[in-house]
């Protein structure tokens, strides 16, 4: 079954968005459902921040469908293009030493998801997620 | 997201409980900020009733442990629950930071580094 939801552009929704991930995932292991909602709201976070979603009352969308060997997520988003199946690499002690903030949410949805793709649809992008149980 | 902080004799305790994330981040920061021009260096992080945490959240933390280091100081963190102990794996910091797994450990560390 296909669960689909819509959500304000904002960081105000994300615990929204996390408790809808939960819901859609009734009876699978409890941090492999917490995987799933932290690479979402990392997508979510880096589309509030870099898009000007929130400016002009755009909103997110998501479907979520399971399939016997795993979790597939479709998010449709007006945030900016930015790379997120290139493969990133970071160093926590570079962050560390220079007292960095940010730069890990890709790294994470990278590290969580098994499949990751970008399609252009207009002026949407719709972000295509696969994990595998 | 709570914060409460406590101050021991050999080191301060922070407590956050619920939900850290990039909106509320931003609170947990403030309140990490404030310790460190009070002068705090000796930080431990009580995670017990953390429910979840982004890579916001962790920013926190690594953001600040350098400038905790520098002065001598140390950050203990406590009382992760797996979801939130597979977000620090995920990354590779439970090679980097201090991780215990309760208050009591903790406690003992501070009054060893003292």
């Amino acid at each position: 079954m296909k669960h689909h939801a819509i959500f304000v552009c904002s960081l105000d929704q994300l615990p929204e968005i996390r408790a809808f991930i939960r819901a859609s995932l009734p009876g699978t292991a409890d941090v492999f459902v917490n995987q799933v909602a932290l690479a979402v709201d990392e997508l979510f976070t880096n589309a509030i921040i870099h898009s000007q979603c929130a400016h002009v009352g755009r909103d997110l969308e998501i479907t979520i469908y399971t399939d016997k060997q795993g979790v597939n997520l479709e998010i449709k988003d007006t945030a900016l293009p930015f790379p997120i199946d290139e493969r990133v690499q970071i160093d926590c002690l570079d962050k560390i030493k220079n007292r960095e903030k940010g730069g890990l949410g890709l790294f994470l949805i990278q590290q969580i998801m098994d499949e990751i793709s970008v399609q252009a649809a207009g002026e949407f992008h719709i972000v295509k997620l696969r994990k595998l149980y | 997201m709570n914060v409460t902080i406590a101050h021991f004799t050999d080191y301060t305790r922070i407590s956050i409980s619920g939900d850290l994330d990039a909106n509320s981040s931003v609170q947990a920061d403030e309140a990490f900020q404030k310790l460190l021009a009070d002068g705090v260096h000796k930080v431990h992080i009580d995670m017990s009733d953390l429910n979840y945490i982004s890579s916001a959240g962790i920013g926190v933390f690594l953001s600040h442990q350098d400038e905790v280091h520098q002065k001598g100081g140390l950050i203990i963190f406590s009382g992760m629950n797996p979801r939130v102990q597979n977000v620090f794996q995920l990354l590779g910091l439970n090679a980097i930071f201090t991780i215990v797994p309760d208050i009591d450990t903790a406690h003992n560390l501070f009054s060893k580094h003292s």
